[in-house]
């Protein structure tokens, strides 16, 4: 649950639920022309090179194409270690990467359901991030 | 266009040599090629210098030419991630090919200023970029470890398969002297190597921290007969491409970029697959090689692991793969990595390989693929 004060990791990635009951999206772009979905953001349709892009929200459950267990800590991270992260497969076309919480290590299967939730990085911090965790059966 | 033709080739050993200069390793290699090519300083009419992304040196060819000798020729520097090296071969072999010059000199030098882990990060490119990395998810091992645990799911691959690798390009660099790793290792110390990203571990990555120095003197045909040695081998082709919009879509599992690079390297060959006698390939962690097996055109895609677990790659296989020890084993310091894999397929096709010869190889091909997303293919022939 997101609580008053948390800040986003960076602007314009994911929106923040102020209903009880909301869901967390990851906030996409649309080509007009193509129809191709980007996330982050983009200005410019890469495939066809226009800049006719709209804002639009991303389905908030995809697959898990791929996962690994981090071992060694990167120098920018300073949450708990080893941690995991996957790629997120969405079902408008982008694939995510993105931390992976809510789970045994042991119990993470490839093309499972999993959700977006919106987590610290880290216990004292305020910094919320999207994570994606395996939606319970 | 016209036929270019490498003269000569020379390197420095790749490692970490903390006491050396960067201008004292572009020297090694810079008069290692001049006198393999039997040719003086004078003689090179244009240079092309990469160095690594780290390295802040301004002008780092004309600072290291300038202390070779001063002829007032064109020089180049760039940067293109692990294409580094064979960016500077691309340009160097242009500028002979399309007739501006007689004779080019290509220079990939890499000389750490921190190790890596304690170089300040590059300033991300986006806010997105900036998050990924405080998020920890940033590294470019993850997406390495990623692919494996696909392919395994996808094509019944397995993490012996992938160590496989690491064990027969260690093999390989254990017989050359200018290779990083020259201890060969076993499947078993491979498997149980530091965990990074599981399923990678610490031997199915390059070394973190790797200099060097590599250089080629490339030269029209015509102006070779100048330098009679009896051994020049034959640029076929060489290609840089960037991603295009039918391979921004293919995924983890697979590299289109490198694919479409080597369709265009064998179409203006003139060659296939069943022509390439060995291969240089980029292998930074074991699965990449396993990747552009199938990229390359050796298997079909899901045929890698088989490839790399049947010993088909090895020397005194159908076809060699990374006989210096690729990435993996020779090194990958990136600012000349791509200068390495010529001086290798050089010394094969000349048949000066010594132990790690290929017989009778008369066709060899290196490819790279690096950061952006940028991929080279370059052929060679005797």
């Amino acid at each position: 649950m997101v609580e008053q004060g948390m800040k986003p990791i960076a602007e314009g990635l994911f929106t923040i639920p102020s209903l009880p009951g909301e869901q967390p999206r990851l906030i996409g772009s649309k080509c007009r022309n193509c129809g191709r979905v980007y996330f982050p953001k983009e200005v410019v349709c890469n495939a066809c090179f226009q800049e006719d892009m709209e804002e639009t929200l991303l389905s908030n459950r995809g697959k898990l194409y791929s996962f690994t267990i981090i071992h060694q800590k990167p120098m920018a991270y300073s949450g708990p270690m080893p941690y995991a992260m996957g790629l997120v497969s969405l079902p408008e076309g982008p694939t995510i990467m993105s931390l992976l919480t809510g789970c045994d290590f042991e119990k993470l299967e490839l093309d499972m359901d999993v959700e977006l939730v919106l987590e610290k990085i880290v216990e004292e911090d305020e910094t919320v991030t999207y994570k994606f965790r395996p939606v319970q059966a | 266009m016209r036929e270019v033709v490498i003269l000569g080739i020379g390197m420095h050993k790749a490692g970490e040599f903390p006491d050396k200069t960067n201008l004292e390793l572009g020297r090694a290699a810079t008069f290692g090629a001049l006198r393999d090519a039997g040719m003086e300083f004078k003689d090179l009419q244009s240079a092309y210098f990469s160095k690594n992304k780290a390295d802040p040196t301004a002008s780092i060819g004309e600072m290291m030419l300038g202390r070779m000798g001063l002829t007032g020729m064109p020089v180049v520097n760039l940067e293109n991630d692990s294409c580094s090296g064979s960016s500077a071969f691309w340009l160097a072999y242009n500028a002979v090919a399309f007739g501006r010059y007689d004779i080019s000199l290509a220079v990939g030098v890499e000389k750490l200023v921190l190790p890596p882990s304690m170089s300040p990060p590059p300033p991300p490119a986006t806010e997105y970029e900036a998050a990924l990395r405080a998020m920890g998810i940033a590294d470019i091992s993850t997406r390495a470890a990623l692919a494996m645990r696909r392919r395994m799911h996808d094509y019944g691959e397995t993490v012996g398969q992938f160590a496989r690798v690491s064990v027969k390009n260690h093999k390989n660099a254990a017989h050359y002297p200018y290779a990083q790793r020259q201890k060969e290792v076993t499947l078993d110390e491979v498997l149980n190597s530091l965990p990074i990203c599981d399923p990678l571990t610490l031997l199915q990555c390059c070394p973190p921290l790797s200099e060097g120095c590599a250089a080629a003197v490339l030269c029209s045909k015509d102006v070779a007969k100048r330098y009679q040695r009896g051994k020049n081998i034959t640029v076929a082709s060489a290609v840089l491409r960037t991603a295009s919009e039918s391979t921004s879509g293919v995924g983890l599992t697979a590299a289109g970029l490198s694919k479409s690079t080597a369709k265009e390297a064998y179409n203006i060959a003139g060659i296939g697959i069943d022509d390439i006698d060995l291969i240089e390939l980029c292998d930074p962690f074991t699965v990449n090689e396993v990747i552009h097996y199938e990229d390359l055109g050796l298997c079909d895609q899901g045929e890698g692991g088989r490839i790399a677990g049947d010993g088909r790659t090895d020397i005194g296989g159908e076809r060699p793969v990374n006989t210096d020890g690729g990435l993996l084993a020779r090194g990958h310091p990136s600012g000349c990595t791509g200068l390495y894999q010529i001086a290798e397929l050089v010394l094969q096709l000349r048949g000066q390989a010594g132990p790690r010869q290929v017989s009778g190889a008369k066709v060899g091909l290196a490819h790279l693929e690096g950061s952006g997303p940028v991929a080279t293919v370059i052929i060679l022939k005797r």
